[in-house]
């Protein structure tokens, strides 16, 4: 009988086989999100310049160039450049890679207070000071969505109009 | 076992690299770059999920009130789909929830095959069946009948909720739920005729006919399935405890009458299922009788239900429904010579409201809450009476008010709720129930605890041995479950379970010579805690190469106690009549788009049943060995314009199926089906798409 149950653990074990993975964004589609978060929102003063600060690594850094390169004839100029956390002041817009997540805390830190829309791809981060995160809704036939935070955004002085608000799952 | 092992790992191997479903981009246009907020949020998911994905994010909808999917639904659940029903080839229920950790099979008495579970015979109450919402356990003894009963074809999803589940469905939910959900009318969307036919080496197995039929048009929506089904359980030889024998063939018929129609306009629906399961049996309660005589169930089950969604956060869910059930009846007169089988005419009903709010105050709280009324009747014929109250006729009330709040956070889903069961039969039961689960990444965990209950079905209640009032069976149920979606066509789940009984309600012959009861047999509440804790794993792979199913479980009473009636002599570890292994295995490969093979596989550690007696009418124990049963299908999809066709062999190697009576009443076990050569034919038509 253990020989049984031995071979059916081997067997198991067998099937755990490679590597493990998460579901992956469309980040086109992410970055066509991020383009209208941006146009929905009212900084208290207002833009002719918006940058983006990319922290980590996200292929949607090289989407949003693409797409912002597309807009040149907008009133207002876009541009999107790679941030260290030291320079998430210097930006309209932060970004935060999936793998730059754990420093979400840092960046609200550096950032408190002021007129900065802070966006997670890691699902859930409002909690921790995001204004957007980003997710996977796999009750919704694996829809990308996000999450948003009404009071994260009133403590930075970011008035979001209804188009953001009304398509949100909206979070503390 | 070797060859069976190793053909599993040989396609493991084969399918485990799997295919990862890639993403679409989104076209470069300019159209799609100037798409707004409100546009992009309603736009088609982008992500193409793999069948797999698809299947563990579809929602659980018998463990909560509100369905979550497989990871959040704070319980361990197994789900079997129809796609999974027909890739089996299974052809019988038992087939089909043979593949569910911790499910077992054994005789009751008198040919009736039921159910135990986690190594607990848990034929009556300790399990609810329920079909579209009808609990179809029987209103005498809350049992439960398998063997070519119900219809497989009309059958869309089967959810088996392996955990207590009276904190929503009452006193019938103690140990587990089998929640069966057939085939809306839009799904079926014309007329299907399945022809099964089986054939065992000398005499049939099923000659069965099924017929599905339904459509939605706008607003209206309807389905009807039926079935005629005509079978025998066995081919082999049954030889009861004195040495009596018989050849099952044409003494073990299973002919079953099915039918199950549902009508639904908007918010208002109305449903009816009607089941006439006809039996003939030999083996009788211990000693085999001289004659097959029948022994019939029949149920009659109505329902209406109106939902009405009053805004977005508030719905209310209204439900009328009345069962008519008369089970385990013989109206026929027994031979002098089986002086011992009776008359029977047993004719319950059970009207029961319910109505339940859904609110959801917001995104992350859910609640449900509501109250539910039911009135049990029944009625005693042939001259027999209810025993404790000595009459013909009995009624009893019970009201039960129940709530649930189910809370999402960012770091935990969280449910808690009970329900409050105040019955004139039998006193008052509160159940609760809390759950958390939480997932990281690709890992999920879930941890629960329910507390549950069997309530005792009119028939133990005025058996009860003492003549006094029985108690409720009461279980407390702690659950841990570990899953990981390995893989996206990969997910693999790990539960622990530890289950407590307190006042098991257990049937009981008095032995006791000084004994001054006057009842010989009964029912009785177990003077002392019973139980059984254990390990559960499900595998399963998905893709377009086909699919891998595998079960595990394993159970121990040591450390529990177990009531007399079960325990195996000299054995701190296992009951009678069931496996503290069990292992199941279903591989289905895609051959061509059209043609795909299953081989499906269950295997059972050895059993201890009693099998004989000695000189002095003592049962003797005997040592069933461990049974690896093997079945192969083939199946061909639109072979011909609407034809499907399938073709398999049930126990490939002949193996010697029993079903061991899990409680000491000197049934011996009951034989099974030899191996089974069968074909199944499908014809479909369906309704044009309107342009």
């Amino acid at each position: 009988m253990m020989t049984v149950l031995r071979r059916f653990l081997v067997l198991g074990c067998l099937c755990i086989v490679h590597t493990v993975h998460g579901q992956s964004f469309d980040y086109a589609e992410n970055s066509l999100y991020i383009l209208n978060f941006i146009k929905y929102t009212d900084w208290p003063e207002k833009k002719t310049h918006i940058v983006v600060g990319v922290l980590g690594q996200s292929p949607v850094a090289d989407e949003l160039q693409q797409l912002f390169s597309h807009r040149r004839n907008s009133n207002i100029q876009y541009s999107v450049r790679h941030i260290a956390v030291g320079e998430a002041r210097e930006v309209d817009v932060v970004l935060l890679a999936a793998n730059a997540a754990g420093q979400l805390r840092a960046v609200t830190q550096a950032t408190a207070g002021s007129p900065i829309l802070i966006i997670s791809e890691k699902s859930n981060m409002c909690h921790a000071g995001a204004c957007i995160s980003f997710f996977i809704d796999e009750d919704n036939d694996f829809k990308t969505s996000y999450q948003l935070s009404l009071r994260n955004c009133g403590q930075r002085g970011l008035k979001l109009s209804d188009e953001i608000k009304n398509n949100a799952v909206l979070t503390r | 076992m070797k060859g069976i092992i190793h053909i599993a790992t040989v396609l493991l191997l084969l399918t485990a690299g799997g295919v990862y479903a890639q993403t679409d981009a989104l076209p470069d246009s300019a159209e799609l770059r100037e798409l707004s907020l409100d546009e992009l949020s309603h736009m088609k998911s982008r992500y193409k999920a793999t069948p797999m994905e698809k299947s563990i994010s579809e929602a659980i909808e018998a463990a909560t009130a509100k369905p979550l999917n497989m990871r959040k639904t704070p319980s361990v659940v197994s789900v079997i789909t129809d796609e999974d029903i027909v890739r089996s080839g299974a052809k019988d229920m038992i087939d089909v929830l043979r593949m569910v950790p911790g499910l077992e099979f054994n005789v009751d008495v008198e040919g009736v095959v039921s159910v135990s579970f986690r190594g607990m015979w848990a034929n009556e109450g300790n399990i609810a069946l329920r079909i579209d919402g009808h609990e179809v356990n029987d209103l005498a003894y809350a049992s439960l009948q398998f063997g070519n009963h119900y219809s497989l074809a009309h059958i869309r999803r089967i959810e088996v909720i392996r955990g207590p589940g009276s904190a929503i469905y009452g006193g019938c939910a103690e140990y587990a739920v089998i929640s069966i959900t057939t085939k809306k009318g839009s799904e079926i969307n014309g007329v299907q005729a399945i022809a099964t036919g089986g054939e065992m080496n000398g005499t049939y197995a099923r000659r069965n006919i099924e017929l599905l039929a339904g459509g939605k048009r706008k607003a209206l929506e309807w389905s009807v399935g039926g079935m005629v089904g005509r079978g025998n359980r066995s081919n082999r030889t049954y030889t009861d405890v004195n040495g009596t024998a018989f050849d099952m063939a044409g003494n073990a018929r299973l002919e079953s009458d099915w039918l199950n129609a549902a009508i639904q306009y908007k918010g208002l629906s109305a449903r009816l299922v009607y089941d006439d399961y006809r039996t003939t049996n030999r083996d009788g309660d211990y000693a085999a009788l001289s004659r097959p005589y029948p022994l019939n169930f029949r149920s009659v089950m109505t329902d209406l239900r109106h939902v009405r969604q009053w805004n977005k956060k508030l719905q209310t869910v209204i439900r009328l429904d009345k069962r008519q059930s008369k089970p385990w009846i013989f109206d026929g007169s027994p031979d002098p010579v089986d002086s011992n089988y009776g008359t029977y005419l047993f004719k319950g009903s059970r009207y029961r409201g319910n109505a339940a709010i859904f609110w959801e105050p917001d995104y992350r709280v859910t609640v449900n809450a509501g109250l539910e009324v039911y009135n049990d009747r029944a009625l005693l014929g042939a001259g027999n009476v209810f025993r404790k109250d000595s009459t013909t006729s009995i009624g009893y009330m019970n009201y039960a008010p129940f709530g649930q709040m189910l809370i999402r956070s960012p770091f935990v889903n969280f449910i808690v709720g009970g329900r409050y069961d105040v019955s004139s039969a039998f006193g008052s039961a509160f159940n609760p129930r809390m759950g958390l689960t939480r997932r990281w990444g690709i890992f999920n965990v879930k941890a629960m605890y329910g507390s549950s209950f069997r309530a005792p079905a009119i028939e133990s209640i005025q058996s009860a041995i003492t003549g006094d009032m029985l108690k409720p069976e009461r279980a407390h149920t702690v659950e841990l479950e570990a899953s990981a979606n390995l893989k996206k066509d990969m997910y693999l789940s790990v539960n622990l379970f530890d289950i407590t009984t307190r006042d098991a309600i257990k049937y009981f012959v008095n032995t006791d010579p000084n004994s001054t009861n006057p009842f010989l047999d009964g029912y009785r509440n177990t003077p002392y805690n019973t139980g059984s804790r254990g390990v559960e794993a499900e595998y399963k792979y998905k893709s377009r190469h086909g699919s891998i199913g595998a079960g595990y479980s394993f159970y121990t009473v040591q450390g529990k106690g177990v009531d007399e009636g079960n325990a195996v002599p000299g054995m701190r570890q296992i009951t009678l009549g069931t496996a503290r292994h069990k292992m199941s295995m279903l591989t289905s490969v895609n051959i061509t788009k059209k043609i795909y093979a299953s081989l499906s596989a269950f295997y059972l550690s050895k059993r201890y049943a009693y099998a004989a007696v000695d000189a002095t009418g003592n049962g003797i124990l005997g040592e069933l060995p461990q049974q690896l049963v093997c079945n192969v299908f083939v199946g061909a999809n639109d072979l011909l314009k609407n034809c499907t066709v399938g073709m398999g062999v049930a126990n490939l190697t002949d193996e010697t199926i029993l079903y061991p009576q899990a409680y000491n009443s000197l049934h011996a076990p009951l034989p099974g089906p030899g191996r089974e050569l069968y074909v199944r034919l499908t014809y479909k038509i369906s309704y044009r798409e309107k342009t």
